[in-house]
């Protein structure tokens, strides 16, 4: 089996280059991730991601990918978020079967490198993944995974906060577990409902004053957000519900108008709230 | 219509004189069933919403008229751009249809219809075996690579199908006069549809027409249009 794997990723006729454009407009409730008001203000961002893919098709139902991406966001207002990101990913699928109702199993990891214009925020972000996706009946189709997402930023003394802690705000690492089951309406239009829950550190700022040292890891001054304000890392479970409907515009144009509300609980019955909506206009090349 | 009387009153005049006389009027039966001139068979399909049906197949399934010695027992279904063209394609029983791929990439065609189960695992160009259609019935084909890819192979029974075009017109020329019963297929034709049989006398010149309304099911078919990707980070 490996073998064949080998000597079939040397023809190129078992490749296959996958590139798509996405462009999106996106509606963030709370950008800061703050507890409550006044800190709470939302904002507008536009991304812009560029992926391509090469698939290898290692032997019936086994799929080899390696590909890279490029991406960056602007904001409307907010100063100091901005950001450009260039990663790489490899990713493993194996189809347990013949046809689209059999389960079909993936492994990724991905590794990008996310700078902001503002350099506390830059960081190392890996992605680990699982998956399993299995249509139901042909309207019907269920995604289950879980990822393990590490982040690695490099903290900066000069912006530390309270002696009491580090400024390693941007190193995080989390656990989610996913769920998105779609519905395909007419002409392969579809809408997916979605569930993430996830564990693990978050960061969120704050105008300094508010009581947060007791539920915080590490903070830091942010001038990402605002040159007023504090981000703090902390342990949260969160949990979203997303609602996307997908429109194929063409053959290899879609349009996906999305909405998830996200609710991440800590410690003291802390709750952080966002409500973020999108709209991603894909093309495959 | 009035060549055949002549040939049926000349034909019963000749028989009165020979002793197997029941042997040749049940021969003029047939003779009165199935004229000696052609006519043409014109169905028209609209959906129930009247817009025309295309990619849908009449077969006719009696009478049963014998195959054409010289009827091609072959069939192609091309792949392009990631797609079967077509996607619809009719070979009558026990044809070979062979399943090139025109892309540059490879394609793992396979059905797993009760009309005809098999698999041709990752290939390209010409290099696949053609499939023998060996029953009667639809076959779905799919891509196991590419989901979206979805294609059908209509084995008929009888060399007599058509398909309808995107005016939704379906039109078989050169059949003998008389009465006829035949079937609709579509990929998406409700059960009680695939059922029905139809009942249409041809007549000896011109063309002999009939409208069908199918309801068809909704078009729900797998997403090629790329997605959202989602946050990355």
């Amino acid at each position: 089996m490996l073998g064949l794997g080998v000597t079939g990723m040397l023809s190129p006729a078992h490749a296959e280059t996958d590139s798509v454009l996405s462009l999106s407009v996106n509606s963030h409730s709370n950008i800061p991730n703050a507890l409550a008001e006044p800190n709470v203000f939302g904002d507008n961002f536009a991304d812009v991601n560029y992926r391509i893919n090469r698939y290898f098709v290692t032997s019936p139902g086994n799929r080899l990918s390696i590909g890279a991406e490029l991406g960056a966001r602007q904001y409307l207002r907010t100063q100091g978020l901005e950001s450009i990101l260039a990663g790489l990913n490899l990713a493993y699928s194996h189809r347990a079967g013949l046809g689209p109702y059999a389960p079909r199993f993936n492994v990724g990891l991905s590794l990008n490198r996310v700078e902001f214009s503002e350099s506390l925020r830059d960081s190392w972000v890996r992605l680990l993944s699982l998956s399993v996706s299995k249509r139901l009946t042909p309207e019907w189709l269920l995604n289950m995974g879980v990822n393990s997402r590490q982040r690695h930023a490099q903290p900066d003394d000069n912006l530390i906060f309270n002696p009491r802690f580090g400024s390693d705000v941007f190193t995080q690492h989390s656990q989610e577990f996913t769920a998105r089951l779609e519905y395909t309406l007419l002409n392969a239009s579809a809408v997916t409902i979605g569930y993430r829950y996830r564990q693990g550190e978050i960061d969120a700022s704050s105008r300094p004053g508010t009581p947060l040292l007791n539920i915080t890891k590490a903070i830091a001054r942010d001038a990402g957000i605002g040159k007023d304000y504090v981000t703090y890392l902390l342990n949260a479970d969160t949990q979203g519900l997303s609602l996307d409907w997908n429109i194929p515009l063409a053959r290899d144009t879609g349009l996906t108008l999305g909405f998830e509300r996200l609710l991440s609980r800590a410690n003291q019955g802390n709750k952080y709230f966002n409500n973020n909506l999108r709209a991603e206009f894909n093309v495959r090349f | 219509m009035t060549v055949t009387r002549v040939y049926q009153k000349t034909l019963s005049q000749a028989l009165n004189h020979l002793p197997l006389k029941s042997i040749a009027a049940l021969l003029l039966a047939s003779a009165s069933v199935l004229g000696t001139q052609a006519g043409e068979l014109e169905v028209v399909l609209t959906d129930s919403a009247g817009q025309p049906v295309a990619e849908a197949v009449i077969e006719i399934i009696a009478p049963q008229l014998p195959l054409p010695a010289d009827w091609s027992l072959t069939g192609a279904m091309d792949q392009v751009d990631k797609e079967f063209v077509g996607p619809v394609l009719m070979v009558v029983k026990n044809s070979q249809v062979s399943f090139p791929n025109s892309d540059d990439i490879h394609h793992h065609v396979y059905s797993y219809s009760d009309t005809k189960r098999f698999e041709l695992p990752l290939y390209t160009g010409d290099t696949a075996e053609p499939v023998l259609f060996d029953k009667a019935g639809v076959a779905v084909i799919g891509c196991n690579i590419h989901d979206w890819m979805l294609g059908y192979v209509y084995v008929g029974d009888s060399h007599l199908m058509a398909m309808s075009d995107a005016s939704g017109k379906a039109t078989l020329a050169s059949l003998p006069a008389g009465d006829y019963r035949f079937k609709v297929w579509h990929a998406r034709a409700r059960p009680n549809d695939l059922a029905q049989e139809h009942l249409i006398t041809v007549s000896a010149e011109g063309s002999s027409s009939i409208n069908l309304q199918l309801a068809l099911t909704p078009d729900r078919r797998i997403r090629r249009a790329p997605t959202a990707s989602g946050p990355q980070y």
